[in-house]
């Protein structure tokens, strides 16, 4: 065997790429609906809901408490479980068989960066003096109105560093979902390794996919920081 | 016109306010004097519904009376869009700019058209002085200045009453004049207004009611002449010394 086969590196690499959209779909689709999610989430503690908020506590607690592959085992194997109590429950005839390994990843990461906004969005708005929506109250506007056009500006503003965090996290633990089928970046690398045990040099075309796709990303974040909330940048600018 | 009965307040086990009850008329400006703690920042807060009262009611207008026992969602919103409140610490909305500060209640809450709410923000931003900073954030004025965008965002609304809740109490000593100088350029335009501050000297000479509130009650109330000058009760009359005292120590 040889060192590392670098030719071979380069003749594969263009095929991993294949797997990029794969990635950057899971970690997109679980962003949004795990930003919508965490929203919801973030309110009935800030908001202190009776019972949805100690839901709310669980459930964070529980994802962030257990490892992301044993969720992702736990979905692929409870969810067509489930289907078959349903089925003979109430003489229903999903299958499981259509499910596509996609959805569960959609579905496990998308809980997954449900629970980690949560606290985000938490933070962020108990970050906000409470006179903003004071404010919003005494100039006749309801709580939803001054949430929407007050409070979410500024939470969102805030939130920024750590959902970019949260984002390359996501890009990251993409990798586990080749244990239920997905066949993203990791899987094709792992399959081409196998053929002649070129596991250095594929995994080695992996790494340097990964790196690229986080670079780009945490530059994106960058010129998002610096161009979102102008007036919190002039504070700076008059403090000095 | 603005009729508050029996309002009670309780935080935990302190009793904040024991039962007020006022009367404001149409025009009326008047001040609430105090010491800290006596409750009046709590009693101005209850007014708009800023906080809760446990009993009592609040009747502004003719039609609308809200009892504090059982507020409807809807009667609350209207109160709250019959009066306007200054704050303490200003309270802008960070993330709009000074035109859309003022604005923004008459859009969302008044429903008003646009360029009709720009120009209405545009006449107040002049009256106030800060035409040149309309298209700042409130980060970059000084105290003063965010104030007096306060006044103007309150003045927008054309409300019924308008709450100032110790409007220059956060303010460096050369910025209290500004605002000061403006809220009396309201008092004269025949605005109601309902005053909590430790200006004892501004109170005098603005209000036409003062109301002197101690521990949760009001101890005293009046005329300025009355209450700020001849005070008939022994805790008013402390109280009063103490702020007109002597300087102790000359240098």
């Amino acid at each position: 065997m040889t060192v590392f086969n670098i030719q071979f590196a380069i003749e594969h690499f263009p095929e991993v790429l294949k797997g990029v959209p794969i990635t950057l779909s899971i970690a997109a689709v679980s962003i949004i609906i795990g930003s919508v999610i965490g929203l919801g989430l973030a309110l009935t503690r800030v908001y202190k809901v009776p019972f949805l908020q100690q839901l709310t506590i669980v459930y964070v607690s529980f994802i962030r408490g257990t490892p992301l592959l044993v969720q992702l085992y736990v979905f692929f194997y409870g969810v067509p479980e489930l289907l078959d109590w349903v089925n003979k429950t109430f003489t229903t005839t999903w299958n499981a068989d259509n499910i596509s390994p996609m959805w569960y990843a959609f579905m496990v990461y998308s809980m997954n960066a449900a629970a980690y906004t949560t606290e985000i969005f938490r933070a962020a708005i108990n970050s906000i003096a409470v006179g903003q929506m004071e404010a919003c109250h005494s100039v006749g506007m309801t709580t939803w109105q001054g949430l929407r056009r007050v409070i979410f500006p500024q939470m969102f503003e805030m939130a920024l560093p750590n959902m970019g965090n949260i984002f390359i996290n996501l890009i990251k633990s993409t990798s586990l979902a080749f244990a239920v089928k997905v066949v993203e970046i990791m899987a094709i690398s792992k399959m081409i390794a196998n053929q002649g045990y070129n596991f250095l040099e594929m995994y080695s075309v992996a790494t340097i996919i990964y790196w690229i796709i986080c670079l780009l990303l945490e530059l994106l974040f960058y010129y998002l920081e610096k161009n979102v909330g102008k007036h919190r940048r002039k504070t700076a600018a008059v403090a000095n | 016109m603005i009729k508050l009965n029996g309002i009670y307040k309780k935080f935990k086990d302190h009793e904040v306010l024991k039962g007020i009850d006022l009367k404001v008329k149409k025009g009326d400006v008047l001040t609430i004097i105090g010491p800290s703690g006596s409750g009046k920042t709590t009693f101005l807060r209850c007014i708009n519904f800023l906080e809760k009262p446990d009993h009592g009611t609040i009747q502004i207008g003719e039609k609308l009376v809200i009892d504090a026992h059982k507020p409807s969602k809807r009667d609350i919103l209207q109160l709250r869009r019959q009066t306007a409140m200054v704050f303490q610490n200003y309270n802008l909305f960070q993330n709009k700019t000074v035109l859309e500060n003022i604005t923004e209640g008459l859009i969302v809450s008044q429903k008003k058209k646009k360029s009709e709410a720009i120009q209405i923000a545009e006449s107040l931003l002049k009256k106030v002085g800060l035409s040149e900073k309309r298209d700042e954030f409130p980060s970059s004025l000084s105290g003063g200045q965010q104030q007096r965008v306060g006044i103007a965002r309150a003045l927008a609304l054309n409300p019924d009453v308008i709450l100032f809740d110790e409007p220059t109490s956060a303010l460096d000593p050369e910025m209290v004049g500004e605002v000061l100088t403006l809220m009396k350029e309201i008092a004269r335009e025949g605005i109601t207004m309902i005053i909590v501050t430790h200006e004892i000297d501004f109170a005098r000479e603005v209000s036409n009611h003062v109301v002197f509130m101690e521990g949760g009650h009001i101890v005293e109330e009046g005329t300025p002449e009355e209450v700020i000058l001849h005070p008939t009760k022994e805790r008013t009359k402390q109280f009063l010394r103490r702020l007109n005292k002597e300087p102790e120590f000359v240098i």
